[in-house]
C-alpha cells in the first residue's frame, strides 16, 4: 500500500522547571517518513505525561463512471469496490458491510459527500482504476479538490502472448499443458490447462478460473488484447507491479505464443493516500517542539501551540451512542430548585481554609479562644504573684519607716514625764535661790 | 518585725478585699449557673465547650433539614400512590372497553371517564409543594412541567434534575424525582413517534407539524433508532410557488430516496418510514421539522390515545382491528407506567427509612453532647453553695477581727 507523504520528523518533549529555570528536554522521538498517525500516536503515548490519539478522515465528493470502457473501481486499503452504477450512498453502504469495517474504517454519506474515517488513525489509501474517462473527486480538509481519473500513478503490469487466439484453443490433447506465473513478490503458482475453448472469451475466462482456483483471486486478470492475444495483467498501488511467466510448457507456448518472460508494459495509476491527524493531551508542565523542515509535509508545526482543555466545566459520557444521538450542553435557565451551589457553600464548613497548617473555620476559632484563654489565665496568675511581692515590699518598708501609734503614744508619755521632772528641777532651783537671797538681805 | 500602724491597717484591708473578691466570684457562678465565665477560667475546657456547641447546633440543623426532606418525600409518595390508583382505574376501563358487546354509546361513556382520569393524572403530575414549586419539574420549579402544546402533544417542560439534601456529615438523600424519569421515559410496547418544529425556524411565518400517526408499525420498528429531518429548501426556479422540502435521515444526513425537493402544499400528508404527518401553516425555506422515533411513551399520551380511540374508532373491520390492538397496547403501556411509578415509590420508601434512622442518630448524639457540655460548663451547685458558705464565714471573721484590733490605741488609755 502506498505510504502517505509525511516527511521524517523528530519531536522533543520538555518539562517545565518548577523552580523557574528554562524547560528541560526529557524525551526525543523520531518518526520515519510516511509513518501513519496511528504509529506516531502509539510512539508518542509511551512518553509519560503525554496522551496521543489519532484519527484519519478522507472525503470523496464525486464518483463519475461514464459506463464505457473499463469499470471504474476503487481499491481502499486493499479492498476493491467495483459495482456498476456506484453512487456515494451505495459505496458507503458497501464499505460499511465489507471487511474495511473490521479495520476500523467507516463510511458516512449524505448523498453529497462520502466521509471515510479511521478511528485508529491508520492511513487510508485509495486508488482508482478504470479508464481515462472515469474519475473520482476528493476534497481535503482545506477545501482543496483533487480529481483522480482512471489512469495515473499506481502501476499495472501485463504480459501477453503473440498468437491471435480469438478463435479459442484446444488443450484436450497432448500435454500436460502447464503455465507457471508469479506476480509481485508472491510465490509462483502453476496451472494445468485441459479444456477445449471455442472462443477467445471463453479461453480467457477458463484460464482466469484456473488461476483464481490457485488462490490468486483477483490479483491477476486474464483478458484479450485488442489484437486478440491472451494477456495477463496485475495492478499494484505502488509503482512496482510485476508479472513473470517463469514456466511455459511447449504445448502452451505453441498454442498461445507465450514464452518465459517478465512484465511487458508497466503503466501507472492514480492513488491518493491520506495520513491522519493527531490530538495530543499534555500534562501541565510539558511542552514540545518539532524539527519541522517543510510545514506542509509534517504532522506538527515547529512550535505547536497548546490550548488548555479546561473550559470551566467537564462532562463524562458513558454507554454507546448511536448515529443520530445528540447531546446538548447549555445553561439551565429556570433551574431555581438547583441546590448544588448551596450545598457546595455549606461544604465550606469542612474546608481547610485558615491558618498554617490549614484548619477549618470552627477549629481556627477554637484555637483563637484557647490562645486568648491561656494568655488571660497566665496574666491572672502573674498578677497574683506580683500582688504578693508588692505586699511584702510594703511590709518591709513600713517596718523600717512606718509609724506605730502606740509607740508614739508611749514615747509621748515618757517625754511628758521627763518634762514634768525637768520643770520640777527648775522650781526647786528657784526655791533655793529665794532662801539664799533672803538669808543675806 | 516591726509593724507600723499603717501596715496593720493595710494588712487587714488586703485580706478582706481578697476574700470578698473570691466570694463575689462564687456568687457569680451561682447566679449564672456556669463554672466558666471567661475562657481564662479553664482554656482547655473553653475550647471543648465551643466544639461541642458547634456539634449540637449542626445536629439540630440536620434534624430540621430531615424534617423538610421527609415532608417533601411524603407528599411525593402520596401523590404517586394516588396516581397508581387512577391508573388502576384506567386499566379496568381499558379492559372493559375491549368487551365485544359494548355499543357505541357505551364506548362514549368509557371514553368520557378515561378523559376525566387523564385530567386527574395531569393535575397530579403538576402537584406543587407547600413553597409553590412544582414537585416533578426537576430543577425548574417555577414552570409547570406537564402541558399540552398547540398540536395537542403532551410536552414536559422541566428538566431531569434531582434535588439532594445533606442530612448528615457524609449522608445525602434525594428529595425529588424528575417527572421525565417517572412519567415520560416509560418503555412503550411499540416504537412511537414525536414531532416538533426546530427552535431556529422563522417565527414570524410559523409553519407547524402535526402529530404523527403510525401507519406501518413494522417499517417504523425497523427504522428506529434513526430520526428524520424535513428541511425546506430554497424555492424552485425562484418562483413564489416553488416551496419544496427534502426528507433526510439524521444519522448520516442522507436524503431518503424519492424525497428530494418534493413540492409542498399546505395540508399534504407526508408518509415516510411507516409514519404519517402533515405540515401546516406557512413554512419558509430554511425551516426544519424534526420527527423523532422513540421506544418510550409518556403515561399521559398512553391514556389519551385510549380515550381518543374509543371516541373515534368505529365499527368497520379495519377500525376494529386497530381498536383491539390499541386495547392490548394500552394495557401493556399502562402496566409499564405503573411499574415505573412503583419503582420510584420503593426508592422513596428507602429514602424515608434512611432519614428516620439518621434522625434517631442525631437525637442520640445531641443528648450525649448536651450531657458532656453540662459537665464541662455548668457549676455543681452543692459544691458552690458549700464554698460560698465557708467564704462568707471567713469574711465575717475577718471583718470582726479587724474591727476589734483597729479600736486598740494607747491614746484611749491616756
Amino acid at each position: 500500500m502506498q505510504a502517505n507523504e509525511y516527511d521524517a520528523e523528530s519531536v522533543t518533549f520538555y518539562q517545565d522547571d518548577p523552580l523557574g529555570g528554562s524547560p528541560v528536554a526529557v524525551q526525543v522521538i523520531d518518526f520515519p517518513a510516511g509513518s501513519s498517525a496511528r504509529q506516531i500516536a502509539e510512539q508518542l503515548s509511551v512518553t509519560s505525561g503525554v496522551d496521543a490519539s489519532a484519527f484519519t478522515e478522507m472525503k470523496i465528493t464525486g464518483i463519475n463512471e461514464n459506463g464505457y470502457g473499463e469499470q471504474l473501481a476503487l481499491v481502499i486499503n486493499g479492498i476493491r469496490f467495483d459495482q456498476p452504477g456506484m453512487t456515494l450512498n451505495s459505496l458507503a453502504d458497501t464499505i460499511n458491510s465489507s471487511t474495511l469495517a473490521d479495520q476500523g474504517i467507516l463510511a458516512l454519506s449524505d448523498g453529497q459527500t462520502l466521509t471515510l474515517s479511521s478511528a485508529l488513525g491508520d492511513d487510508i489509501a485509495v486508488f482508482v482504476t478504470g479508464d481515462i474517462t472515469d474519475s473520482v473527486a476528493f476534497e481535503s480538509t482545506r477545501g482543496q479538490v483533487t480529481v483522480l481519473n482512471g489512469v495515473g500513478p499506481g502501476s499495472r503490469a501485463s504480459t501477453a502472448g503473440s498468437i491471435n487466439v480469438s478463435g479459442g484453443a484446444n488443450f484436450s490433447m497432448g500435454g500436460p499443458h502447464t503455465l507457471t506465473v508469479a506476480i509481485d513478490n508472491q510465490p509462483a503458482v502453476t496451472i494445468n490447462l485441459t479444456g477445449l475453448y471455442t472462443s477467445g472469451a471463453s479461453l480467457a475466462a477458463g484460464v482466469q478460473a484456473e488461476l483464481n482456483a490457485t488462490g490468486l483471486n483477483g490479483a491477476i486478470t486474464v483478458g484479450l488484447t485488442t489484437s486478440g492475444e491472451l494477456q495477463f495483467s496485475t495492478v499494484d498501488t505502488g509503482s512496482d507491479a510485476s508479472i513473470n511467466l517463469t514456466g511455459v510448457s511447449s504445448g502452451v507456448a505453441s498454442l498461445l505464443g507465450l514464452t518465459t518472460q517478465g512484465s511487458v508494459g508497466v503503466d501507472t495509476f492514480r492513488t491518493m493516500t491520506v495520513g491522519g491527524r493527531i490530538n495530543l493531551l499534555l500534562d501541565s508542565g510539558r511542552t514540545m517542539t518539532s524539527s519541522v523542515v517543510n510545514p506542509a509535509g509534517n504532522v506538527f508545526t515547529r512550535n505547536p501551540v497548546a490550548n488548555s482543555t479546561d473550559f470551566g466545566f467537564e462532562i463524562a459520557m458513558a454507554g454507546r451512542p448511536v448515529a443520530g444521538d445528540t447531546f446538548t450542553i447549555d445553561f439551565n435557565t429556570g433551574g431555581v430548585l438547583d441546590n448544588r451551589n448551596g450545598q457546595a457553600l455549606a461544604d465550606l464548613r469542612l474546608g481547610k481554609l485558615l491558618g498554617d497548617p490549614p484548619q477549618s473555620l470552627t477549629d481556627s476559632y477554637s484555637r483563637l479562644i484557647e490562645f486568648i484563654g491561656i494568655k488571660a489565665s497566665q496574666t491572672g496568675i502573674d498578677r497574683e504573684a506580683v500582688q504578693s511581692l508588692l505586699e511584702q515590699s510594703t511590709a518591709r518598708r513600713e517596718s523600717v519607716s512606718g509609724v506605730n501609734m502606740d509607740e508614739e503614744a508611749a514615747n509621748l508619755i515618757w517625754f511628758e514625764q521627763a518634762y514634768n521632772a525637768a520643770s520640777r528641777v527648775i522650781s526647786i532651783a528657784r526655791n533655793t535661790f529665794d532662801v539664799l537671797l533672803n538669808a543675806i538681805g | 518585725m516591726r509593724i507600723s500602724s499603717y501596715q496593720l491597717n493595710q494588712q487587714g484591708i488586703n485580706r478582706i478585699l481578697e476574700m470578698s473578691q473570691q466570694t463575689a466570684k462564687t456568687q457569680q457562678q451561682l447566679a449564672t449557673g456556669r463554672r466558666i465565665t471567661t475562657a481564662a477560667d479553664d482554656p482547655v475546657a473553653a475550647v471543648r465547650i465551643n466544639s461541642i456547641n458547634e456539634e449540637i447546633s449542626l445536629r439540630e440543623q440536620f434534624r430540621s433539614t430531615i424534617g423538610l426532606a421527609e415532608s417533601d418525600l411524603k407528599l411525593e409518595e402520596s401523590t404517586l400512590d394516588h396516581m397508581v390508583q387512577v391508573l388502576q382505574r384506567v386499566r379496568e376501563l381499558t379492559i372493559q372497553s375491549g368487551n365485544a358487546i359494548n355499543t357505541a354509546e357505551d364506548r362514549q361513556f368509557i371514553s368520557v371517564e378515561i378523559q376525566s382520569r387523564f385530567d386527574e393524572l395531569m393535575s397530579l403530575m403538576n402537584t406543587r409543594l407547600a413553597s409553590g414549586d412544582y414537585l416533578f419539574a426537576g430543577f425548574k420549579g417555577e414552570d409547570k412541567p406537564f402541558v399540552q402544546d398547540a398540536t395537542g402533544a403532551n410536552v414536559y417542560h422541566g428538566d431531569e434534575g434531582q434535588r439532594v439534601v445533606q442530612i448528615d456529615a457524609s449522608t445525602s438523600v434525594a428529595v425529588s424525582d424528575s417527572g421525565k424519569h417517572i412519567f415520560v421515559d416509560v418503555p412503550a410496547v411499540n416504537t412511537t413517534v414525536v414531532t416538533s418544529a426546530h427552535p431556529n425556524n422563522d417565527q414570524t411565518n410559523s409553519g407547524t407539524i402535526s402529530r404523527a400517526t403510525v401507519v406501518d408499525q413494522e417499517t417504523l420498528d425497523a427504522f428506529y433508532p434513526d430520526d428524520l429531518v424535513i428541511q425546506f429548501e430554497p424555492l424552485l426556479n425562484g418562483a413564489v410557488s416553488g416551496y419544496n422540502y427534502s426528507v433526510r435521515r439524521v444519522s448520516d444526513n442522507r436524503v431518503l430516496s424519492g424525497l428530494e425537493n418534493v413540492p409542498f402544499d399546505v395540508g399534504d400528508r407526508i408518509e415516510v418510514a411507516g409514519m404519517e404527518f402533515e405540515i401546516l401553516g406557512s413554512p419558509r425555506p430554511g425551516d426544519r421539522f424534526i420527527v423523532e422515533t422513540s421506544r418510550t411513551q409518556d403515561v399521559l399520551t398512553t391514556v389519551e390515545r385510549m380515550a381518543t380511540g374509543l371516541r373515534t374508532l368505529g365499527t368497520t373491520d379495519e377500525q376494529r382491528d386497530i381498536f383491539d390492538a390499541l386495547v392490548g397496547e394500552t394495557l401493556d403501556n399502562v402496566d409499564n407506567a405503573i411499574t415505573s411509578i412503583l419503582e420510584v415509590r420503593a426508592k422513596i420508601g428507602a429514602r424515608l427509612g434512611i432519614t428516620e434512622s439518621v434522625d434517631f442518630l442525631h437525637q442520640e448524639i445531641e443528648l450525649i453532647s448536651k450531657q458532656m457540655l453540662s459537665k464541662l460548663r455548668d457549676v455543681d451547685y452543692a459544691a458552690a453553695v458549700s464554698t460560698l458558705t465557708y467564704q462568707v464565714f471567713v469574711l465575717e471573721a475577718a471583718h470582726k477581727s479587724f474591727a476589734l484590733i483597729s479600736r486598740l490605741s494607747l491614746f484611749n488609755s491616756l
